[in-house]
């Protein structure tokens, strides 16, 4: 698949993630890169970008083994931006269905 | 790779971002190794997931507030050498930082410009102006032109010139906006 997409696609999968609850980075670099064929690497960086957006807010809890663990929380900005990023995908998902489906050539 | 490696790679790559916010970066790959290693898997293959640390670094470079494309596009090859991380690191503080004063000194020479081209247009805009309503003159002059020498050679010359005054206009006219919104735009007020 074509990695620009892949990357637009990427924000709209970590909001959704975090819309389900808190999680640390490597839960949200692991649980992307199990479904989607990326560099998890890439996780971070858009994590940073997001964070300095404001769409979340960091935090640290424990881990039960090892250091404290950096936590993400989504805020209300970025809740809105889940919503607004899910209806255009869809939309646009919608819209290619259409085509693919479309008359026969 | 192994963990230590990804990690220089990376912290030789974010060398123009400030220590405090590499600081931060490579903590964040820290805690994704350390969570990595607890779900049993292995340096190399926590490596191979998060992918090149040359782009990696890359796209945190791209999204820093002063971010200089110049040292990116010094950078654009995205397979970084073998060797040393040391020397791998080619977004050369000093370069960048050099960069930067090119680029301020750029904007404020296209602020200048824009300023002069300002007064420029003040005087300009009313004679582009002018020049686009002239073909109205010459058509009244025309009547009496033609009135007086009435031949084929006096009507395409009439013509010709009020097409070459409108154009004359126009371009004048569009070429300065043009310029005006360029040179706008690359000063960044």
């Amino acid at each position: 698949m074509n990695t620009q997409f892949k990357k637009g696609v990427l924000e709209l999968c970590v909001l959704s993630l975090l819309k389900q609850g808190d999680k640390y980075g490597y839960e949200l670099a692991d649980t992307v890169g199990r479904e989607i064929d990326i560099s998890e690497g890439s996780i971070y960086p858009l994590l940073k970008r997001l964070r300095a957006e404001g769409y979340f807010e960091v935090y640290l809890r424990e881990s039960p083994s090892g250091p404290a663990r950096k936590y993400y929380r989504l805020t209300q900005k970025g809740a809105d931006m889940q919503a607004h990023l899910e209806g255009e995908w869809k939309e646009f998902t919608k819209s290619v269905s259409t085509i693919l489906g479309g008359e026969p050539q | 790779m192994t963990k230590q490696e990804f990690l220089q790679h990376l912290q030789a790559h974010l060398q123009p971002l400030p220590a405090a916010e590499r600081e931060d970066i490579l903590a964040d790959f820290e805690e994704h190794f350390q969570a990595g290693a607890e779900s049993g898997k292995t340096e190399e293959q926590i490596c191979a997931e998060l992918g090149n640390p040359y782009t990696c670094a890359l796209q945190y470079l791209r999204s820093a507030p002063n971010y200089a494309p110049n040292a990116g596009a010094q950078a654009a090859n995205p397979v970084p050498p073998a060797g040393n991380p040391a020397q791998q690191s080619r977004v050369n503080p000093v370069q960048q930082a050099k960069n930067r004063n090119d680029n301020r000194l750029n904007r404020t020479l296209w602020g200048v410009f824009f300023f002069v081209l300002v007064f420029i247009a003040i005087g300009a805009y009313p004679l582009f102006a002018a020049l686009l309503l002239s073909p109205l003159v010459v058509l009244v002059i025309s009547i009496f032109a033609v009135a007086a020498v009435p031949t084929g050679l006096m009507v395409a010359f009439l013509i010709s010139l009020s097409v070459f005054l409108f154009v004359a206009g126009l371009q004048g006219i569009i070429e300065l906006t043009w310029l005006l919104r360029y040179s706008y735009r690359k000063a960044g007020f």
